[in-house]
């Protein structure tokens, strides 16, 4: 997946497409949750249908994203490129 | 209290001596406000709570059975919502925007987000709702400790509640539970397999304790008859310790013997095999030494977040087949209503789903989701020993409506070239009244028989098995039960094929010798059970059942059965009968 990070004036964005069986449901939200919390920036996931705190499986799952979709990562902070590089290859892992 | 007697239905065997221990309890909540200068108190003091509730359920995860890796996940996902920050973070915020309490503080936010899972239209993110109770729940115990008396040292608790959920997982392991008691759920519930799955002595639909006892108060569960005992005095104790230790000992040695088949005395032998709810029970199966799988219901797969596609089913089934060849695996086809819905059925809204359209009725009716199924085990039944098996049906159509339905789905599959079964054995669950009487019909055109004693005794009976004032009524010694038993053996025999019978009521030792007196060929339980059946069986004597069976049928009387039926096994099986789990003699009269 080559996931492109831009600088936007929210903080950095990248878009994913995100493909999941069962859709982000308990175990990916809660390992994504997991994922996010290693990072100090904050950390937005924007679908469709909202925007929640990456950091948040209830948040995760309340997005309740289809199984096929695209969904933008928006970071801020100081770790932000780390994070978006990091969450970009735990879609990635996941997906396999 | 003093000294009373409770009757359940026994769910998981064994027998427990403890103490009783509520679930659910509602710690009195705190409502208090607070001065700004507390703040960073109660902060700190949810804070901690939050580490506890995590590493208490951390601990919890290693006490799951590996086959019951779905406990895992919950706990998993409470543990993730333990430090979840639209909890913790929002209570937080409560606690200084609002200057209330933690416990205050933590309700309302609980409260919140329950109310937001639970207005969800996926039923999946609505179950979601528990997980946050739960959490809530033991929370709000960490903060206040010592007001719940919930010492993690205590193990001799026995858990009462209403009823239990997956998401109350926690309660079964935190505190080593003893045994449990709930005032519904069924031998089918999660808690149920979760139960069998630890061992831990399980009675359901126990009317009245809840409403009788107090928390702490001493009691034994006795998971082989069927009661509970409050407040036992010296001498109850004693006897019971006894019949635990003989208990174990006698578990023990069915456990080692259960590889050997099941073979009377006078040598007939018959296939015991086990029931299956899903794939993680397996390894429990293989140890109980089951003839393979008598009923392995598919619904499991349907109950998920989305509907499952043939190749999800391809592989569960692949799953359960190929561990256990050349075992046979009888799967019935998706029987949901009564009890278990789908969104699509339970749109229909139905005032009385159990006489409504469930089972091969149902499936007819959404042939998409019918046709996928088979296809699955079609293709399964290439490398796998696959049997179908359809339920609810009540006439020799449905039968042959799917016998053309595999038809086609082969010609589709070859045309496709996927490799496939062309006519795998498809079988006929006999549980309605009708299928009873036409069953002479349905055996010249179907490969086997299995008998679903439960539904088949409600249908019979014309009981609600929900309605409490009839319950009485569900009597498998009643006559019209036990005829409709032997004309439904007498018929597939006479056809040639087999029968078994795969009701938990298998499991009873007076209804497993009077079917072997009638003559069945297999059957199938809980595989909790089977190492007991398999032991029961070698004690037996087939023709001295046949006579007790051909006693049974002749007489209307259901007591005088029923004491023929005890003074046969005592004879045969001395003091071990009590080691057994029946419900025959407790039947609550009006």
């Amino acid at each position: 997946m080559d996931a492109t990070i831009e600088q936007t004036p929210r903080g950095l964005s990248m878009r994913i497409n995100v493909s999941l069986r069962n859709g982000l449901h308990a175990r990916p939200a809660a390992r994504l949750a997991q994922e996010a919390q290693r990072y100090a920036a904050d950390i937005q996931l924007i679908s469709d249908t909202g925007e929640v705190d990456a950091k948040s499986m209830l948040d995760i799952l309340s997005l309740a994203p289809p199984a096929d979709t695209e969904l933008t990562l928006l970071a801020k902070g100081t770790d932000a490129r780390e994070a978006l590089q990091g969450l970009a290859r735990f879609f990635s892992d996941m997906q396999d | 209290m003093a000294r009373a007697i409770f009757i359940g239905t026994p769910v998981s065997p064994g027998i427990a001596i403890g103490k009783l221990r509520r679930a659910h309890r509602t710690v009195q909540d705190e409502e208090r406000s607070i001065t700004p200068q507390e703040v960073a108190f109660e902060q700190e003091a949810l804070r901690n709570a939050a580490e506890h509730v995590r590493a208490a359920l951390a601990a919890t995860v290693d006490n799951v059975p590996e086959d019951l890796a779905e406990y895992g996940d919950v706990i998993a996902a409470q543990m993730e919502i333990a430090r979840d920050p639209k909890l913790i973070n929002a209570a937080l915020t409560r606690i200084s925007h609002k200057l209330i309490c933690a416990s205050w503080a933590l309700k309302l936010t609980v409260d919140e987000l329950c109310m937001l899972f639970r207005s969800m239209d996926d039923p999946y993110l609505r179950d979601r709702a528990q997980d946050i109770r739960a959490v809530g729940l033991r929370l709000r115990e960490y903060l206040y400790p010592g007001e719940g008396q919930n010492d993690v040292s205590e193990n001799d608790g026995i858990l009462v509640a209403e009823d239990l959920s997956p998401a109350d997982v926690m309660e079964l392991n935190l505190n080593r539970v003893q045994g449990i008691l709930t005032a519904e759920g069924g031998p089918t519930s999660h808690t149920a397999i979760l139960s069998r799955g630890l061992r831990i002595p399980y009675l359901a639909d126990v009317t009245g304790l809840l409403e009788s006892a107090r928390e702490e108060e001493p009691l034994i569960v006795d998971g082989l008859s069927g009661c509970v005992l409050l407040a036992p005095d010296k001498t109850d104790l004693a006897h019971y310790k006894k019949r635990r230790d003989d208990y174990l000992a006698w578990e023990e040695h069915t456990q080692h013997t259960a590889q050997q088949p099941a073979e009377t005395c006078d040598g007939v032998r018959v296939a015991v095999q086990a029931n299956l709810e899903s794939t993680a029970e397996l390894s429990a199966l293989t140890a109980s030494g089951a003839d393979g799988v008598g009923l392995y219901r598919t619904e499991f797969a349907y109950f998920k977040e989305h509907l499952p596609d043939e190749e999800e089913l391809v592989a569960e089934y692949k799953a359960v087949t190929l561990g256990l060849l050349p075992r046979p695996v009888v799967f019935r086809t998706l029987d949901v209503g009564a009890d278990k819905m789908l969104r699509a059925q339970a749109a229909l809204n139905e005032p009385n789903p159990a006489l409504g359209l469930r089972g091969i009725r149902f499936c007819l009716r959404h042939q998409g989701l019918f046709r996928t199924q088979l296809r699955a085990l079609m293709r399964i039944g290439v490398s796998g020993n696959v049997a179908i098996m359809l339920p609810m049906v009540t006439t020799l159509d449905e039968l042959r409506q799917t016998r053309r339905i595999i038809q086609e789905l082969h010609q589709e599959l070859t045309s496709q070239k996927l490799p496939h079964a062309p006519n795998p054995p498809l079988g006929v669950m006999i549980e309605t009244p009708a299928a009873a009487l036409v069953c002479d019909a349905l055996a010249c055109e179907c490969d086997f028989f299995s008998i679903g004693t439960n539904d088949l005794i409600h249908y019979t009976m014309a009981i609600d098995r929900n309605n409490r004032h009839v319950a009485y009524l569900n009597e498998p010694l009643h006559p019209a039960v036990v005829r409709t038993l032997k004309h439904i053996i007498d018929a597939a025999h006479r056809e040639g094929i087999g029968v078994s019978v795969c009701g938990e009521l298998a499991s009873d030792p007076f209804v497993l010798a009077l079917l072997l007196g009638m003559g069945v060929d297999a059957v199938s339980a809980s595989p909790r059970f089977v190492p007991g059946m398999k032991h029961l069986i070698r004690q037996l004597n087939a023709s001295v059942c046949m006579g007790l069976a051909a006693n049974v049928l002749l007489g209307c009387d259901i007591a005088a059965s029923k004491r023929m039926l005890r003074e046969q096994l005592q004879r045969s099986l001395g003091r071990e009968l009590a080691f057994h789990t029946s419900s025959l003699f407790n039947t609550t009269q009006p």
